[in-house]
């Protein structure tokens, strides 16, 4: 009978769906008779009670009024928790934060860690999981003993449906720990006049274009479709397209009805913000490239060969 | 102060990585600098010019000179290559006790390094390092500034939601994205880096550490998807591109809703 420690992140207060979609796992993982515990820092009772159905206990720790996520603060009650719970698996998001806190409570704690998980399975006293590497062109089969430590890729369980105890506990920190790091300010998506999300047809741009003077025969494409163009995390981190037009993890999350991939490579963390597209198009050189897994239509052509090609068929179809 | 960057290579995703007995085959694999740790490194020298800091390039040497070489002609102020006997394939956390040894050595305030790598399964180094080196980490960094005797630093979260920072310049930060795009080397310039560069070489009497798991093999993943592939052809590729977006409606007129 194993026990579980979810590790609760949350945005503006509310627990993110990855958050949401790692206590089903770990329900699934620990099976009906583990316990399934959930660790909320800086978070309101009554709110989280009602939104960790599946948690068969929920630990509270810190005040909510608290100025805002840092690592050091949350490292030390995570720790606390673990030093309190001494559970069998703890879970985290493979998130920014996930990535402050997955290899350090399993480095301070000294247990093994496995990140990127995609899928994760219990066999006796070992922890084996699938992980996603080299941009999810490879997967590695990994496994530890337990305890240990697994940070988990986004979309990889339900979210939970399956209800838990949900008895809220309020965890004691004991000394205030965790300050050397300080909140000055937050702040949410970047302004812009243009929001992506809205956007029904987007072209994306990914390495693949290979240089910043070929992105405008994706514009031309975008143009002639009535859309936008958009831009994974690499592109936009060269300064070819700017912040506000990035898709992925660390950009905005679209549902556009069309989402013509050109370039892109379909790494996990892109693959998170646009997997939801009712139609998805890759045009990619490379036929092991993750995209053409979430894509409903794909080609290997070469995007600089393809791209005015089919701009001109759109503008003579009178797009 | 002393900032020093962690460059390490590693193979290039959009290369071909190909695998021998559910292993990397490390002799026929692209490597290519992180490209965080290619962030890392602008950051560094953004922040050398705003202020008094040195940059210090830390590579293994088994990653060659050029790394390091390339550094330099970048902005570093000295280039350490890290004597020894370690393999490409050994982990983050793995080495984490290595370079927080170094890190000691050379007398590092800042360390910058990339947020991680395309394989770091046991672990990212920013994290593991930070629990080494007893200092406060940030990771998913997109800009660092110095104001007074204190960093600014910006993190980054998803959904483009980001804080501002303030912490000692003693800490570890794992870089997103630096400020600027990382700063083109002209050949010429690089040319005369490798001529000139001194490249002081460390050696660690610290062992590596241990991963506590262990990756049975690796493998391509199975395709889960069920595209329709268009072959390689424009022309016909274009056609049914157009025929397909023509049926759902999406070939003609209005878009943004």
């Amino acid at each position: 009978m194993a026990s579980a420690l979810v590790y609760i992140e949350t945005a503006e207060g509310v627990p993110t769906s990855a958050s949401l979609e790692l206590l089903s796992g770990a329900r699934q993982l620990c099976g009906g008779d583990g316990d399934t515990v959930a660790l909320v820092i800086e978070g309101e009772a009554d709110s989280l009670a009602q939104e960790l159905v599946a948690a068969d206990r929920i630990l509270l720790a810190g005040s909510a009024s608290a100025a805002g996520y840092t690592s050091d603060r949350h490292l030390a009650a995570l720790r606390v928790a673990v030093e309190t719970e001494r559970p069998a698996v703890v879970f985290l998001p493979n998130s920014v934060v996930g990535l402050d806190l997955a290899a350090a409570v399993a480095a301070a704690e000294g247990w093994p860690l496995l990140s990127y998980c995609t899928s994760v399975a219990l066999q006796g006293e070992r922890l084996s999981a699938r992980c996603q590497v080299h941009g999810g062109k490879l997967e590695a089969l990994t496994e530890c003993p337990l305890p240990a430590v697994i940070a988990v890729n986004p979309g990889c369980f339900p979210e939970a449906e399956a209800r838990g105890r949900g008895e809220v506990v309020t965890l004691d920190l004991g000394d205030p720990q965790g300050d050397q790091i300080e909140v000055l300010s937050t702040s949410g998506a970047a302004e812009s006049d243009l929001d992506i999300t809205q956007v029904e047809r987007l072209v994306c741009v990914g390495p693949g274009i290979e240089e910043e003077d070929n992105i405008p025969l994706a514009r031309d494409l975008a143009e002639a479709l009535n859309g936008e163009l958009v831009a994974s995390r690499p592109v936009v981190d060269l300064g070819w397209v700017e912040k506000t037009r990035q898709v992925g993890k660390s950009g905005k999350t679209v549902k556009p009805k069309l989402y013509v991939a050109v370039g892109v490579s379909g790494a996990p963390e892109h693959l998170e913000g646009m997997r939801e597209a009712d139609l998805i198009v890759a045009i990619n050189s490379d036929p092991t490239a993750p995209i053409f897994d979430v894509a409903h239509l794909g080609t290997t052509c070469d995007a600089l060969d393809l791209l005015p090609v089919l701009t001109e068929k759109l503008k003579e179809a009178g797009a | 102060m002393n900032i020093v960057v962690i460059l390490r290579l590693v193979p290039d995703p959009l290369e071909e990585l190909p695998l021998v007995d559910g292993a990397l085959d490390h002799e026929n694999v692209a490597l290519h600098l992180n490209e965080f740790d290619d962030h890392a490194l602008e950051e560094a020298v953004l922040v050398k010019e705003e202020s008094d800091a040195t940059v210090i390039a830390l590579s293994l040497e088994a990653h060659g000179k050029r790394i390091l070489q390339t550094a330099l002609a970048r902005g570093a102020d000295r280039a350490v290559s890290l004597v020894g006997d370690y393999y490409e394939t050994l982990s983050s956390r793995a080495m984490a006790p290595v370079y927080a040894e170094a890190l000691r050595q050379l007398r590092a305030d800042l360390v910058l390094t990339g947020v991680q790598t395309p394989a770091d399964i046991f672990g990212q180094l920013v994290p593991c390092l930070a629990v080494a080196l007893d200092r406060p980490q940030v990771n998913g960094v997109t800009s660092v500034q110095c104001v007074g005797d204190r960093l600014h630093v910006v993190q980054e979260y998803g959904g483009g939601r980001s804080a501002t920072l303030s912490l000692s310049p003693q800490a570890v930060l794992g870089i997103q994205a630096s400020r600027q795009p990382p700063r083109y080397v002209s050949g010429s310039r690089l040319r005369q880096a490798s001529q000139t560069a001194e490249i002081e070489r460390r050696e660690c009497a610290t062992p590596c550490g241990e991963d506590l798991a262990l990756v049975a093999g690796f493998r391509v993943p199975s395709v889960t998807g069920s595209a329709e592939m268009l072959g390689d052809d424009p022309e016909s590729a274009a056609s049914r591109l157009l025929e397909v977006l023509s049926e759902r409606g999406l070939a003609a007129s209005a878009a943004h809703g």
